[in-house]
């Protein structure tokens, strides 16, 4: 009987327990529930709020692209070519480092739920047996838990949303921004014919590379992009501008050759870019027509200057020459030539004008002007021939004025022979000669001058092609108009710089440069 | 190495909270304009009180 008292009582306390459960759940849980879900999802969304700007405008280490990844090629959306190393600089913030911020916010998000809900639990599990009889009273905070993560949830959600927008917004305007600086820079390079032009390895790029000032780093494209569309940030800090334009009048760039890392002239890239082979056969003159003609060029000229120490060297010598009445050394066969560079102009129409004199001798060798690259780039020639090496004038006068012609330090072969094997290799490396200029410099003229029934040299530029018709000259005259687009006839003296300056000026007419001195064609084809 | 942001980080990601900032107030707005806050109020207040005529006692 006592036993079934002790059911019974049982029973009813366990009956009235799950009754009072019941109403606690209808009047306290679910009423609760709806608060504390109300409450959370709000409190949720605070926080997301709250996390995503700490980290927005706070520190970040945890998720960075550096410049140091960069070129240790983690940046995968960034292009360039096998072998090449990619740039050492920030990418720009909406190309990459928007998606690790989101990845810091939601990690930090993440832990701060998950450190809420590990907190609650361990408290529940704190109350023990005692703490779960009144489980309904734990609903409410249950509710509020569950949407304070929801809330966060969303909030992360909103977060991706609205930063997914503003990124396709800025890729959007980057893109319309880089392809409008990009045509602009390359019409403003196409128009100035600007280029940057290696006086070590003769490789003209359309784009040097450049070369941080501060800490060393090499940019090898420049242009607007992944990383920098109007500027860009140098792995040392540097801001760097993203056009070619912009990057030759930059002071914390220089040029420098994109294959051999030579330095470039300043402004290199930016500034107009004449490069002016002077071709012909040894002793022809060369060496004495670029003497006169950068003196007569430079002279009383200040819009014109040297570009570089080398130029200074050589201009020192040639004004010795020039006003000493000396003779110039016979150029080394066995060195590169080294371009002797002008500076025309100023500022946005500045321009560099690059004259090379190579030995004939090695003009005359096809395996050695194949190094010469220099000559394909050209848009612009100056052939030189002696007339004391023209067999009709050697045939006629050597006898008879022999000191003359030793005074001449008269060229050993004929002319033609040198114009073919420049034209010829010119040719053989697809060069579209048809597109170039020449100017045909006949050489000595204080000398020539000294032989009788020459004085119709002194003439027209008519004249001198007329002449060295006469000289049977007319197939290398026929030659030189039909293998080039524009042909014009000089007569020079080394003695006379202004009138060796006659050629280049008439060369460099067709350029966009703005030269001192009216030019002095004699006759175009 | 510089720390991290750079300048030009620092001006987006000023944007972009800015925008975040500006999207999440917007939305609060419409929820409180468009009485959306009202209407959940209300059909909670029906559950319990649907639940609560339905209890027995």
């Amino acid at each position: 009987m006592p036993f079934i008292l002790a059911v019974l009582a049982a029973l009813a306390a366990i009956t009235a327990y799950l009754w009072l459960c019941a109403y606690a759940v209808v009047h306290l849980s679910v009423p609760g529930m709806l608060i504390g879900a109300a409450a959370g999802v709000p409190i949720g969304l605070a926080v997301a709020l709250v996390v995503a700007f700490l980290k927005l405008f706070g520190p970040q280490d945890d998720y960075v692209l550096r410049p140091a990844d960069v070129a240790e090629r983690r940046f995968p959306l960034l292009r360039v070519p096998p072998g090449v190393a990619p740039d050492t600089a920030w990418p720009s913030y909406f190309a990459a480092q928007v998606a690790l911020d989101l990845r810091a916010v939601a990690a930090q998000l993440g832990r701060w739920v998950f450190t809420v809900l590990a907190g609650a639990g361990k408290a529940i599990r704190h109350g023990g047996w005692t703490g779960a009889l009144f489980w309904p009273l734990l609903l409410p905070v249950v509710a509020l838990l569950a949407g304070f993560a929801a809330g966060a949830a969303a909030g992360l959600l909103a977060i991706v949303a609205v930063s997914l927008a503003v990124t396709a917004a800025a890729w959007l305007a980057g893109l319309v921004t880089a392809a409008a600086l990009r045509t602009a820079d390359r019409a403003a390079s196409v128009l100035r014919r600007s280029a940057g032009n290696c006086p070590r390895c003769y490789e003209v790029s359309r784009r040097p590379a450049y070369q941080c000032r501060r800490c060393g780093s090499l940019h090898r494209d420049l242009r607007p992009g992944l990383l920098g569309v109007v500027h860009r940030r140098c792995g040392c800090g540097a801001q760097l501008p993203t056009t070619v334009t912009r990057a030759g009048r930059s002071s914390v760039l220089a040029a420098v050759c994109p294959l051999c890392g030579a330095a470039l002239h300043p402004g290199a890239g930016a500034a107009t870019d004449v490069r002016v082979p002077v071709f012909g056969a040894p002793s022809a003159g060369k060496t004495h027509l670029v003497t006169a003609a950068v003196v007569g060029l430079l002279r009383g000229h200040d819009s014109v200057r040297l570009a570089d120490a080398h130029s200074k060297r050589a201009y020192a010598e040639f004004t010795a020459i020039v006003d000493g009445g000396g003779s110039a050394a016979k150029t080394d066969a066995a060195r590169q030539p080294i371009a002797v560079t002008l500076r025309v102009g100023q500022g946005r129409r500045e321009a560099l004008v690059h004259l090379y004199d190579a030995a004939g001798e090695a003009l005359d060798d096809p395996r050695r002007n194949e190094a010469f690259q220099y000559l394909d780039a050209a848009r612009t020639l100056v052939f030189v021939l002696d007339p004391f090496a023209v067999p009709e004038i050697r045939g006629q006068f050597a006898a008879r004025f022999a000191d003359l012609f030793t005074a001449a330090n008269v060229s050993p072969g004929p002319p033609e022979p040198s114009y073919q094997a420049t034209v010829t290799r010119l040719q053989r490396y697809s060069v579209p000669t048809a597109r170039k200029r020449l100017a045909v410099v006949v050489s000595k003229r204080d000398l020539l001058q000294q032989l009788p029934g020459t004085s119709a040299l002194a003439g027209t530029p008519a004249d001198i092609r007329g002449w060295l018709v006469e000289q049977g000259m007319d197939n290398l005259v026929t030659a030189a108009e039909r293998d080039f687009g524009a042909v014009a006839y000089f007569f020079v003296s080394a003695l006379d710089p202004a009138a060796a300056a006659a050629p280049f000026r008439w060369l460099l007419a067709a350029e966009p440069i703005t030269l001192p001195a009216p030019q002095t064609a004699l006759r175009a084809r | 190495m510089p720390p991290y942001p750079p300048p030009s980080h620092r001006l987006s990601r000023a944007l972009l909270a800015v925008a975040i900032a500006a999207a999440f107030g917007l939305a609060v707005a419409v929820v409180l304009l468009t009485g959306i806050d009202d209407a959940l109020l209300r059909a909670g207040a029906d559950l319990t009180t649907r639940i609560r005529h339905a209890w027995p006692g």
